[in-house]
């Protein structure tokens, strides 16, 4: 199928959002769905959240302090079926962290940490822990380009081609910065 | 038998004070299957055995979603709504000071709640507690956002600090208003302890702080108290201005209120509560005497319809029974 957009390139995305009720489907290439800025739709459903203290404790501080859950229901919606991102680890993909708010695993961070940490940063207006720390050390951590490496095969052999594109330019990138 | 029970100052203002710590075990994912909280509640149920001192203190109890004893769990403010709802584990102190929930949206919600202003010394209490958990089941942890917890809103220190105020003379200049803008500009939110959005009745409010990360769990806390203490100041800045300017009338209405908990045969929580409210006013300004105020808290707990069971008007004649109870002491000064 070629791309609705363009009508050149071959769709390998496929696009769905329904805002106020109206759905809209296309099937486009990757260029064109950059262009469209699809994703950015996410990045506003995150802006609603801004004002999400809730505590779990409900009870004691009274309720109603508005839930994300309820933000998020209101905000417009966009899925990327078939090339969605995925954590390798628990397998939670980026629409459900959008729809919940919350990561499936402590690898999450990482997988996701292009769209957690602007928010981490935006929510405490500060990107680094202080304070306590686990009191013994941790082993020390094994290459992390060599843990890129290892995840892009991985995406490689389940042909998670998106995924594996922004693995490889991590590899890169980090390659460059060591020279 | 009261190993964990904490008090701290200002109790005529400062109701209690709790401390809340979110942690994560490594090499979990955060939704869990029941054999796997069951699997993490004995693991740190055994953790806190291991230490002969405080573990004898501790037990463990299963919680059976929408059970009777969960609903009276949440009454207690031993377990979130959530996990009565859901179903999980809770450990707990027997004198209740400290409770940890397993099940919740973090595998482990330690809690330590105190009388007073004490959020200081409930976090001492967290941190010696959640040290010893982790000396044997290591936490999910990162260098560079700290403790990792299921929600983004809650990562670094995984602390929520909170003090319950009483602050009814600066609800009823309205200064509140300013003062909630002070505490947000210390990074610390006010919110009405009860009721909807900032209307607080009876002026009881709830403040705590609202980041976790980018400071240290005993910088937020000191931070907390700071704010909380130039709040309590403004409010007993407020209650003396009253007593200058118009004694007679402050008088009047305190003697009234205890008047009405004292002789009061049906009574509805919101005339309770502002009643109540009145007579703590009384209490910490010296004007009665013979009731302790955290018995009154206590009571304000106790008295809202959730508590009590039975049609409108018998549970408006129940509430007066307990409050005519608790009242039977007090002395006009």
């Amino acid at each position: 199928m070629k791309c609705e957009k363009c009508g050149k390139n071959e769709a390998t995305m496929y696009y769905k959002e329904t805002i106020n009720g109206v759905t809209r489907e296309m099937h486009l290439c990757e260029d064109c769905a950059q262009k469209e800025n699809i994703g950015g739709a996410f990045e506003n459903a995150f802006q609603s959240m801004n004002h999400f203290w809730s505590d779990p404790f409900h009870s004691f501080l009274g309720g109603g302090f508005g839930s994300l859950w309820n933000d998020m229901l209101g905000a417009p919606t966009a899925t990327l079926l078939g090339t969605e991102r995925k954590c390798p680890t628990c397998g939670m993909t980026e629409s459900e962290l959008r729809q919940t708010g919350r990561v499936g695993c402590p690898d999450c961070y990482n997988t996701f940490s292009d769209i957690l940490n602007p928010y981490v940063e935006k929510i405490h207006g500060a990107t680094r822990h202080i304070g306590t720390a686990p009191a013994a050390p941790e082993q020390p951590k094994a290459d992390p380009i060599e843990t890129l490496r290892a995840q892009l095969k991985t995406a490689v052999e389940n042909e998670e081609y998106e995924q594996a594109a922004r693995l490889r330019d991590e590899i890169r990138r980090m390659e460059g910065e060591q020279k | 038998m009261s190993m964990f029970t904490i008090s701290g100052g200002f109790t005529g203002l400062a109701a209690s004070s709790r401390v809340r710590l979110a942690r994560n075990l490594k090499g979990y994912p955060f939704r869990l299957t029941e054999a796997q909280h069951k699997e993490i509640a004995d693991k740190v149920f055994a953790a806190l055995q291991n230490n002969p001192t405080i573990g004898p203190e501790f037990e463990k109890k299963q919680i059976i979603p929408r059970s009777t004893e969960a609903s009276q769990l949440v009454e207690e403010h031993l377990i979130s709504p959530e996990l009565a709802q859901n179903g999980g584990w809770l450990i707990v102190s027997k004198d209740s000071g400290v409770s940890i929930m397993v099940g919740e949206e973090d595998h482990l919600r330690l809690q330590v709640i105190g009388t007073g202003l004490c959020p200081k010394e409930c976090l001492e209490t967290a941190n010696r507690i959640a040290a010893l958990i982790e000396s044997e089941l290591p936490f999910a942890y990162d260098e560079r956002l700290g403790y990792l917890t299921a929600c983004p809103t809650n990562i670094g220190t995984g602390l929520r600090a909170s003090i319950m105020l009483h602050l009814p003379m600066l609800t009823a200049t309205g200064e509140i208003g300013r003062m909630t803008g002070y505490a947000g500009s210390r990074g610390c939110a006010v919110r009405g302890a009860y009721g909807e959005g900032s209307k607080a009745v009876g002026g009881f409010y709830q403040i705590s702080n609202q980041v976790t990360l980018g400071a240290s769990a005993a910088e937020l806390t000191e931070k907390l108290v700071e704010t909380a203490t130039t709040i309590i100041d403004a409010e007993k800045k407020a209650r003396e201005q009253v007593r200058s300017q118009n004694e007679a009338g402050l008088r009047d209405r305190i003697y009234r209120a205890a008047g009405t908990l004292r002789s009061a045969y049906l009574i509805d929580t919101s005339e309770a509560v502002q009643c109540i409210s009145d007579v703590l006013v009384g209490l910490q300004m010296d004007l009665l005497s013979g009731v302790e105020p955290q018995k009154l808290y206590e009571l304000e707990q106790r008295i809202r319809p959730a508590m009590l069971t039975g049609a409108p008007q018998e549970r408006d004649c129940k509430r007066a029974e307990l409050l005519r109870a608790a009242a039977k002491d007090l002395i006009l000064e």
